[in-house]
């Protein structure tokens, strides 16, 4: 196919792709790399859209289908081999929030819209502690993971 | 970032079709009532709807690893999703494509002798026009706002065969960065050749923006003569939410794509499309 907004299509029947190998690169595709736990954080996630709306019974809202979505993509751009579960945790503003807490790193980001998450980080070891909101430019939460993976 | 030299410019650029495309946040009430609404208003200016399935929404992010393929792999909405839907007028050169969180607008060669009718006295003006009023479409009908996340620019040229190249495997002498002679000095023939090249579109101050995608295939046209269709998408978020900062990442991105498209392909080929700067 081609652009994603474009409308021209073209007949592949003569560009025939065979392949025999086994993926040798590392492989930059998320669906191609999975983490194990990555079914029981969907089914997470999808138990939390079920809550009813003032789940908490202090008038916490329902999860929004859309942010859901977003964040279980996010959760998927960040991710990489190594990286432990996260809990998931429900927000009273209808997000949702992923959470590490192991090896003296606590890590939790909530992903408030499409491109907007709120990250909080904590380092037991180095000392190291800030929040911050990021949108397009996700270099700083990509840095923490790196390190959360390197020491677990 | 912008650049001040001259943008390069073709009398008869390979272009087959140009679409310039705004993604925001869902509009949950444009709902099927709404979208027969919207056929009513644009008229006989667009009178022929096609219904088409939705395009995932798509963002540029600094610190994600980068998907081959867009679609997450799963699914959390209990209902299907609302169609795009297609309005065209009768020539089939002009569409709007319209979704819950997306308005595209494209043109497209459709005969052999349509010329491409420039960016700025046309593509331009048409979309900030049809746009502006898709707007005040939402607001009169109580249907919401705007909230802009990515815009984008797709270029789609049809590079053909003929003096100075003819077969796919000459695609040395389409592109700079190819040896010229690379086919002869290949052990093996070459049946056909891709490639994909992404770039980063920063703003003046050297900030992330978005990204330039740059994909070749080989093909063939209607005559099964060999050609390379270079599509060229500048993607990225809006300079500011309002009309003003989608423009200007519109704009960014279309001096990226046409500078890109001739920095890369051959000053032979520059000829043939007649370059004047």
């Amino acid at each position: 196919m081609s652009g994603l907004s474009g409308t021209t299509w073209y007949n592949e029947e003569r560009l025939p792709y065979e392949g025999f190998g086994t993926s040798l690169a590392k492989s930059t595709s998320p669906e191609q790399d999975f983490p194990q736990w990555w079914p029981a954080a969907l089914s997470r996630i999808l138990f939390l859209l079920e809550l009813p709306e003032n789940w908490d019974s202090y008038g916490a809202k329902k999860i929004n289908q859309q942010i859901a979505y977003h964040a279980a993509q996010i959760l998927l751009e960040i991710t990489r081999p190594g990286i432990p579960e996260p809990s998931i945790v429900p927000t009273v503003r209808g997000n949702l929030q992923f959470e590490w807490h192991t090896k003296g790193i606590d890590l939790e980001f909530e992903v408030k819209s499409s491109v907007l998450i709120s990250v909080s980080f904590e380092d037991a070891v180095t000392g190291d502690e800030w929040e911050k909101d990021l949108d397009y430019n996700l270099i700083p939460l990509e840095d923490v993971i790196r390190q959360l993976v390197s020491r677990t | 970032m912008k650049n001040e030299l001259p943008l390069p410019d073709f009398t008869s650029p390979p272009l087959i079709e140009v679409a310039v495309s705004v993604q925001f946040e869902p509009l949950s009430r444009l709902v099927v009532p709404e979208i027969g609404l919207l056929w009513q208003h644009y008229g006989s200016r667009f009178s022929h709807v096609e219904q088409r399935p939705p395009i995932d929404a798509r963002f540029e992010k600094l610190g994600v690893r980068v998907p081959l393929s867009q679609k997450p792999g799963f699914q959390l909405f209990d209902t299907p999703p609302l169609p795009r839907i297609w309005f065209l007028d009768d020539s089939k050169r002009e569409l709007l494509q319209i979704q819950q969180n997306r308005f595209i607008r494209n043109w497209r060669k459709i005969e052999d002798d349509d010329d491409y009718p420039r960016y700025d006295s046309h593509i331009r003006p048409r979309f900030l026009e049809d746009f502006i009023d898709f707007q005040s479409f939402l607001a009169s009908n109580n249907i919401g706002k705007v909230v802009p996340n990515q815009c984008e620019v797709t270029y789609i040229n049809h590079l053909k065969s003929g003096d100075v190249w003819k077969t796919h495997a000459d695609i040395g002498k389409v592109f700079k960065f190819w040896e010229p002679d690379f086919n002869e000095g290949s052990r093996y023939e070459i049946e056909d050749a891709s490639f994909q090249i992404r770039q980063l579109i920063k703003d003046s101050e050297g900030e992330f923006l978005g990204r330039l995608h740059i994909t070749l295939q080989s093909a063939f046209d209607e005559n099964d003569d060999p050609l390379f269709v270079l599509t060229i998408i500048a993607r990225g978020k809006p300079l500011s939410n309002d009309t003003d900062g989608i423009m200007d990442f519109l704009d960014l991105g279309r001096e990226y794509i046409v500078r890109s498209f001739a920095d890369i392909t051959r000053p032979e080929l520059h000829y043939l499309w007649g370059r004047k700067d």
